[in-house]
């Protein structure tokens, strides 16, 4: 039977129709398991508003309590928070230790290894153009030997000691020279013997080089500023030397040494500028421990005695309280407060602000590091007739050191709760509402203060009585007063 | 005569070739039954639909009678403006089913930086939608489940640029969308 014949059509038939079928049954399978789609119409229309809040940024009063440094007498200074490489020693051992005075302070102990069998570690400071230096140091209470300042020739090989010499419960000062006058050592001048029980003692070394001798003196003091002892001498050796390094020296036991000044003024005192006559003026640690307090002058000038703290707390800053008849203020400052420079106290403007034209953002540069009264900033006004809640929101806060503030929402009779941030932790991230019916709100700082740059971003949240509709407009505030000294 | 044998012959050929391609059509017997119901899936209003917008304004929903179509007026300003609860999606049928947003056509030009919808069950979001990007959206369908419902908040972001405090933002118009929904959620619709 050749294909095309009728006979193989007839055979072809219920092959095309199982095929029909599977084919029929397929397309139901598929539809079975098919999902099912639909689409309904949705559309926004989309009406943009004027804003019904605008802000306005305030202008900033003019506020005391900008501190500046306006000297640059101090050479070097160490609070002995930690191993510095800008340190050497010549014999003996030496470390950062806890017990220092207010934190950290550097331990000696002699090995009789330095120059004349005592220990030195010195500072790889070359001093040959200074005619005049003052050395300032604290030493903890040291039960015999000889502790206190050495000043090295260029050879590092000769020196003059300036120390305190306990022995029980007194102690003398005393000077001596080291291969000057003698192959040796040599006593050049000591004190008479004072008591001496306290824990630490602030020793004040004078040095000058007038050409055909060198001076050298030495005062003691006591934690609480007394004046214990003093003594000096002159070194008219023809094998006299400028002094090239400073150091400090051990000879028979062990010390702990703290707050190191190396300065061309005498680091005993601080001077402050720019206060009103007669103010009296205190400076405090940042732990609140007072270092030491003066009256001004008429010119308002006072000078402070910080021998309890050449190196006020840690070096971290502190804060002045000034006191006279038109201002009281706190001036807390992140400023190293070093004994021997002059600081002074001005008025500032305390920050500036921008807002955007449509009064929907604002940014705040802060320049004073410090605010401990109420400051307002940003006026929120309402221009439309709704009512609407507000509040602030801090979203992100960024800060390379310790940075404290309280913000929060004034109305003329109230206030909300604040924004809290101490030292850098966020407290409390939200106000509370406040209610803006008519009129307006102030966005106000309370306390503000920081160590180094800081950004922070809030936004003003104001939301319709009935929370239909909120709107959130961006504030940013920068700190950048306050830094480093 | 001759001729006339020709166009015989032409003319029987002719049927003969007609008859053999010819197609062949083959009718059997079927039928669809089509039983319209109520939509499984309605939009309903929030508790924001039709509450105070900004200025005096309304925020605006209709919802046709059978709720399913919505058209929603906003009036939002600049910076960032929040819409809560101002649609919701509810599920009638006691059986789950997945949603899409399908961006039909946007707003472009003017300050608009940004549009969302924010999708919600209760109090988690469980969806985001960009206003400003056509197409379907989010990429993973949403479970609205079985007499559940989903609630719409929106969301909108205006720069300031060339603006004022006592003018709109530029910016405005319709944002055309589809509501989409499948009783699965492993497949694209066509």
């Amino acid at each position: 039977m050749r294909p095309g014949s009728a006979s193989s059509i007839f055979f072809l038939k219920p092959l095309l129709k199982t095929i029909l079928l599977l084919l029929i049954m397929l397309s139901f399978s598929n539809s079975f398991h098919a999902g099912l789609f639909v689409s309904y119409p949705l559309e926004a229309q989309i009406t943009p508003s004027p804003p019904p809040v605008v802000l306005t940024v305030l202008n900033s009063s003019l506020i005391l309590c900008n501190l500046t440094k306006i000297s640059s007498f101090t050479i070097y200074w160490s609070d002995f928070e930690q191993v510095s490489p800008d340190w050497s020693a010549i014999g003996g051992s030496w470390s950062v230790v806890s017990n220092g005075h207010k934190g950290s302070g550097l331990n000696g102990t002699d090995n009789d290894g330095g120059i004349g069998g005592a220990s030195q570690y010195y500072l790889n400071i070359p001093l040959d153009s200074y005619t005049e230096l003052y050395v300032g140091v604290k030493i903890g209470y040291a039960r015999s030997g000889y502790v206190g300042i050495a000043l090295i020739n260029n050879g590092l090989d000769r020196l003059y000691e300036i120390a305190i010499n306990p022995s029980g419960s007194s102690a003398r000062l005393t000077i001596y020279s080291y291969g000057v006058e003698s192959p040796g050592w040599r006593l050049l001048a000591s004190s008479p013997s004072f008591p001496y029980t306290q824990q630490w003692v602030t020793l004040i070394v004078r040095y000058r080089n007038l050409g055909d001798s060198i001076d050298i003196s030495l005062e003691a003091y006591s934690e609480s500023g007394e004046l214990l002892a003093s003594v000096s001498a002159s070194s008219t050796s023809p094998n006299r030397f400028p002094a090239t390094y400073v150091a400090l020296e051990i000879d028979g036991r062990n010390a702990v040494f703290d707050d190191f000044v190396l300065s061309t003024r005498n680091p005993a005192n601080l001077t402050v500028t720019g206060l009103p006559s007669f103010a009296y003026i205190q400076v405090y640690d940042v732990n609140g421990s007072l270092v030491g307090g003066a009256s001004a002058d008429v010119n308002g000038e006072a000078s402070i005695s910080v021998v309890a703290d050449l190196v006020t707390g840690v070096g971290d800053g502190g804060v002045l309280l000034i006191t006279s008849n038109s201002t009281n203020c706190s001036l807390r400052t992140a400023i190293p407060i070093i004994g021997g420079e002059e600081y002074l106290v001005s008025n500032i403007q305390a920050f500036e602000g921008f807002a955007d034209p449509t009064g929907t953002a604002a940014t705040i540069f802060f320049f004073a590091n410090n605010i401990s009264s109420r400051l307002g900033i940003i006026q929120l006004n309402l221009v439309s007739t709704e009512e609407f809640h507000v509040r602030l929101t801090l979203e992100y806060l960024e800060a390379t050191g310790d940075v404290t503030f309280i913000i929060r929402l004034e109305s003329s009779d109230t206030s909300s709760d604040p924004i809290v941030v101490v030292n850098g932790g966020i407290i409390s991230p939200y106000t509370s509402t406040l209610s803006l019916r008519e009129g307006s709100l102030s966005i106000v700082v309370d306390e503000l203060f920081y160590r180094n740059a800081y950004r922070a971003e809030l936004f003003i949240e104001y939301c319709l009585s009935n929370g239909s509709v909120c709107v959130f407009y961006p504030l940013v505030l920068n700190g950048i007063g306050g830094g480093g000294p | 005569m001759q001729a006339g044998k020709y166009i015989l012959g032409l003319t029987i050929a002719t049927i003969l070739a007609s008859i053999v391609f010819a197609s062949v059509f083959v009718y059997y017997p079927a039928s669809v039954q089509v039983s319209p119901r109520a939509p499984p899936v309605i939009f309903e209003e929030g508790s924001n639909s039709n509450q105070r917008d900004l200025y005096g304004e309304t925020i605006t929903t209709d919802i046709d009678a059978t709720g399913t179509s919505a058209s929603i007026t906003l009036h939002p300003t600049y910076q960032r403006t929040y819409y809560k609860d101002v649609l919701r999606i509810k599920n009638q049928d006691s059986e789950v089913y997945y949603v899409k947003v399908n961006v039909v056509s946007t707003i472009t030009g003017g300050n608009i930086v940004s549009a969302k919808i924010h999708v919600y069950r209760g109090d988690v979001k469980v969806g985001e939608i960009d206003l400003l990007t056509t197409g379907l959206q989010p990429d993973s369908w949403i479970a609205l489940n079985g007499n559940g419902e989903l609630r719409i908040d929106l969301e909108f972001r205006y720069a300031t640029t060339g603006g004022s405090h006592d003018t709109a933002p530029p910016g405005s118009g319709t944002i055309s969308l589809e509501l989409v929904y499948s009783t699965v959620n492993n497949e694209t619709p066509p």
